[in-house]
């Protein structure tokens, strides 16, 4: 028996955008999207197409709403596999022309990666662990 | 195993003898036009297959042919399924492709690729 379709489109693009938020573009499996939303994998396809499809909304969403993690967004998608597909190509352009409104949208997309990789990855001093058996007393 | 590959406008199933043999069909085309979307997804296999019109089915080592399920007709083509791809066709008879290829990612990307030059011609 096929269950009627009784998810909004929408909030499962935006909870997918931020898995890819979370993950990166290509960490995001399609178990992982049917596992965070509760969306069969049926329903996906028939409703997105593909993973691009659900990314191409979740960037036209994020535009519209001019949310304040759409540069990150839209940086992610431009660096992955997803970059050149037909789906997301028009809504990646969309969102750079947004981006630029605020200034210059190479600056704002470099930023959004340093700020990314600041909160990820907190600077450390202490390389011991990188190289456990290479210690020197001075 | 079957490939996947783009012959001008056109997307291109092929298989093996044996493989034509047990799901019933020889080459599939589908014109890109009618292409959604291509999705590397190592987990599709374990989803339900459904009603075969036609296939075989042997649970957990494979799978080919046409299956009904959920009011969307599928081509499965895959052994344990670690590297299929998902096509997801519109306009057609049959509403998605699933197969096993030698190197998903790269199916994945030729398959966008074409598809991208040909919106860009139009």
């Amino acid at each position: 028996m096929g269950r009627p379709r009784t998810f909004d489109p929408e909030a499962v693009a935006t909870d997918v955008a931020n898995l890819v938020l979370e993950r990166g573009y290509d960490a995001v499996g399609i178990d992982d999207i049917t596992r965070a939303t509760g969306v069969g994998r049926g329903s996906l396809y028939r409703v997105f197409g593909s993973k691009a499809g659900v990314i191409a909304l979740a960037l036209a969403g994020a535009a519209e709403r001019d949310d304040a993690r759409l540069a990150e967004l839209t940086a992610l998608v431009l660096a992955s596999s997803a970059a050149l597909d037909p789906l997301i190509r028009p809504e990646l352009t969309r969102g750079l022309a947004i981006i630029g409104r605020a200034g210059d949208p190479e600056l704002q997309l470099g930023r959004a990666l340093l700020e990314r990789h600041r909160q990820l990855a907190p600077p450390t001093r202490d390389r011991r662990h990188i190289y456990p058996n290479h210690t020197t007393d001075i | 195993m079957a490939s996947i590959n783009v012959h001008d406008d056109t997307l291109v199933v092929e298989q093996s003898t044996i493989e034509m043999i047990l799901s019933l069909r020889k080459t599939i085309r589908v014109p890109l036009a009618n292409i959604i979307g291509a999705t590397v997804d190592p987990g599709v296999g374990s989803e339900r297959k459904g009603i075969r019109v036609p296939g075989t089915h042997i649970p957990g080592f494979y799978v080919a042919g046409t299956f009904r399920h959920e009011d969307s007709k599928t081509f499965w083509n895959i052994r344990r399924g670690t590297n299929a791809v998902v096509v997801s066709l519109t306009d057609c008879d049959l509403d998605q492709l699933i197969i096993e290829v030698d190197d998903p990612h790269g199916t994945v990307a030729s398959i966008n690729a074409a598809k991208a030059t040909t919106t860009i011609e139009r």
